[in-house]
């Protein structure tokens, strides 16, 4: 029971508030002085991409203006520096009130303020200059959908850890019964501390210590991912900027490329036109294949998966490295999804949606791009706690379906290649609708491998022939429940879920009617009658 | 386990289906008919400068396009009438539930205790009608918002009312818990 104790966050906040100044972050905060140096940097970056323009020709200028610009230049200097400056001295943060405020502002003064319970996560980012001067970038999100980010450009590690344990501490006083605890309490063995934490003059000051590390990604690992990563859409990425960068070099030297290259597909035969490709489509698979490598690597270097007090954390990057946490109360549903390549290696790639605000959904997905089966079941049993003692009730989705799929995916691609190849392939080009057997293959597959689960408490799907996904769900997390149906329908007819939460819907396609009324009437009985916080 | 968490009677729980929908202000129809008739409107001048201009120099191509023109306005009135026989929206004591469509229908049910605010919005047909529409938000600024135009601007405001009510209801019951 003294790990209860240990773990149990009112006492932690108690402790804290007797060994720590009595109301941290009470008084006007700076950030640290390695703000100036990031501020600098953001002014200048501003009046760069305002002035982009003028660089050319301030170079290939006459010599005569040198010193106009010069000065120009120096002026330019003179003010971002002193912006800069005084938007440092300017920029206070503070804890009032239940409330974190944040004043600034030079010449229009602003003054911010957000209730401590309506802060989703406090997440931390450096890149390589933070590492260098070992401070940390905060990002603050909050509740609500029309509601601003709240970011500091610099704090020390310990201070921000400070500040997000503040944060966490009063918002884990104010929820309500049920939260997070009910998921494993093997938290206080510490296996190793994040890098955040461990860092030597934060020992003392920094609460968090109770980290227990579930995954750290081994290089191995790492170009396992990179290597069954989705190199067609790096292919796509990279097609796009050649093609905006002709667009730009065609602009700027008036050279035609359509044109050129309309020549020459006009002068050669079909024949060199077929080895032009052969060599040329394997080459930009081959650069994807390299670029998607290099990009994993430098996105998910020495990843390292904590389960914390109140949730996950992640850290990873090469040169930035970017710290997201996810809190369990605020994660609507875990799914998980994997390629071919990734069944093969046993893995899968996971995301965590949370409750976000608009503008930073997109940064605020958790995930691990690649993980294997004890995470996942770690990661479940933190977000589903009883997902192993339910009943769970299997169901499949309407045979329809295979017909639907199969004209949706068969005739119409055949026949576009069929056309398409005809010219050179002559009577061959009819093997193509061998497709079909394919695709009535898939949609027969698709059909029989889709299957959803219902228990008390919630919801599991998993479908996809493929890449196959998969989700679980919680009843409590859902915020809205519709049912679709379409024209024809009747009892035995197709009708579609569809279960909101507050990051994301889940979707169940191709049901009878009468059960998708059925399991609508349930869900909104199970919300209804649960107290539980569910963001 | 702190909740009590005793059986449940399948059969027995409240249909979503089976509840007396309220429809919407009939003065809604002739907005919706209003709304049809100027898209055709519209469609039926671009048609008056393809008959002056003709293109094609041919004249049955007119006429074609003008039967076509005919037999869609004819059926985007049926389908604007139908719409609003298709919708309504019920209250009850826990939720509120929306349904529409004509092809595709359904039907969406969210929970007060999952809503975060709800605010009514007019414009300037929907005031010229004496109508408002009704805007229920949840969290995440997902696509569980639900909107439902065309209600009696008294009726709107009162189910506002009742709705601001019992998302204040619930925030209170929040507060009460955390208090123990």
């Amino acid at each position: 029971m003294s790990a209860r104790i240990k773990t149990s966050p009112i006492f932690k906040t108690v402790i804290e508030k007797l060994m720590t100044e009595p109301q941290p972050f009470s008084q006007p905060t700076r950030q640290s002085p390695a703000a100036i140096l990031f501020i600098l940097g953001r002014v200048l970056r501003l009046i760069l991409r305002q002035l982009i323009y003028l660089i050319p020709v301030i170079i290939l200028g006459k010599k005569s203006n040198f010193n106009g610009y010069t000065i120009f230049f120096l002026v330019l200097a003179g003010v971002s520096a002193t912006m800069s400056l005084l938007n440092y001295f300017k920029l206070y943060f503070y804890i009032k009130d239940g409330e974190l405020v944040l004043e600034k502002g030079v010449f229009r003064k602003s003054r911010i303020t957000v209730p401590l319970d309506r802060i989703q996560t406090v997440n931390f980012h450096q890149n390589l200059l933070h590492q260098i001067l070992n401070v940390v970038a905060v990002d603050i999100d909050t509740a609500g959908s029309a509601s601003k980010e709240f970011s500091l450009h610099a704090l020390t590690k310990p201070m921000a850890e400070a500040l997000r344990e503040e944060v966490g501490s009063r918002r884990a006083g104010s929820s309500t019964v049920g939260g997070w605890q009910s998921g494993d309490q093997k938290n206080s063995e510490k296996n190793e501390e994040s890098p955040v934490t461990s860092h030597p003059r934060g020992d003392k000051q920094s609460p968090v210590t109770d980290h227990q590390l579930l995954f750290h990604l081994r290089p191995l690992d790492l170009v396992k991912i990179g290597v069954s990563q989705n190199h067609l859409r790096t292919a796509g990425i990279l097609m796009a900027f050649l093609l905006g960068f002709a667009d730009d070099f065609e602009q700027a030297m008036g050279v035609d490329f359509e044109k050129k290259v309309n020549a020459f597909i006009g002068t050669t035969d079909g024949s060199t036109l077929l080895t032009w490709l052969l060599v040329g489509i394997p080459f930009l698979l081959f650069i994807s294949f390299v670029g998607t490598l290099f990009r994993t690597v430098l996105q998910y270097f020495d990843l390292r998966f904590w389960r914390t007090e109140r949730g996950f954390k992640i850290v990873s990057g090469l040169f930035t490295r970017q710290e997201v946490s996810a809190i369990l109360t605020k994660i609507q549903y875990v799914s998980w999804s994997s390629s071919p390549l990734m069944r093969l290696f046993k893995m899968v790639k996971l995301r965590l949606p949370q409750a976000a605000s608009v503008e930073v959904s997109g940064k605020l997905s958790v995930g691990l791009p690649g993980c294997y089966e004890p995470q996942l079941s770690a990661i479940r049993a933190a977000y589903f706690p009883a997902e192993t003692e339910q009943n769970w009730e299997r169901h499949g989705i309407a045979k329809f379906n295979i017909w639907l799929r199969f004209l949706l995916i068969g005739p119409l691609p055949a026949f576009i290649l069929v056309l398409i190849t005809r010219s050179w392939m002559g009577a061959w080009s009819h093997i193509w609708w061998g497709w079909l057997v394919l695709a009535a293959l898939l949609a027969w597959q698709w059909q029989r491998t889709w299957q959803w689960e219902v228990s008390e408490e919630g919801l599991r799907a998993s479908w996809g022939v493929i890449n196959r996904k998969s989700v679980l769900l919680q009843w409590h997390k859902v915020q809205a429940v519709t049912t679709h149906w379409g024209f024809f329908s009747s009892p035995t007819g197709r009708s579609k879920l569809t279960f909101f939460t507050a990051a994301g819907a889940v979707h169940i396609p191709y049901i009878s009617v009468a059960m998708a009324a059925a399991v609508q009437d349930f869900v909104l009985y199970k919300v209804e009658t649960d107290e539980r916080e569910w963001m | 386990m702190i909740f009590e968490n005793a059986q449940v009677s399948i059969a027995e729980l409240p249909q979503a289906e089976a509840v007396d929908f309220q429809k919407l202000a009939s003065s809604y129809r002739l907005v919706e008919v209003i709304a049809t008739c100027i898209l055709f409107a519209i469609l039926l001048a671009g048609w008056l400068v393809f008959y002056l201009v003709n293109p094609f120099k041919t004249a049955w191509l007119s006429w074609l396009l003008l039967a076509g023109w005919t037999m869609l306005f004819g059926l985007g009135l049926l389908v604007a009438l139908k719409r609003f026989a298709a919708e309504g929206y019920a209250v009850r004591q826990h939720d509120i539930l929306h349904k529409h469509g004509v092809w595709w229908r359904s039907l969406t049910a969210i929970p007060f205790n999952r809503m975060q605010h709800c605010e009514l919005s007019r414009g300037p047909v929907e005031r010229a009608f004496g109508l408002a529409t009704l805007k229920v938000y949840t969290a995440g600024g997902s696509g569980s918002d639900l909107s439902i135009s065309g209600l009696p601007v008294e009726e709107a405001q009162r189910v506002k009312e009742f709705i601001t009510r019992k998302i204040g209801d619930n925030v209170g019951e929040d507060k009460n818990l955390t208090d123990i």
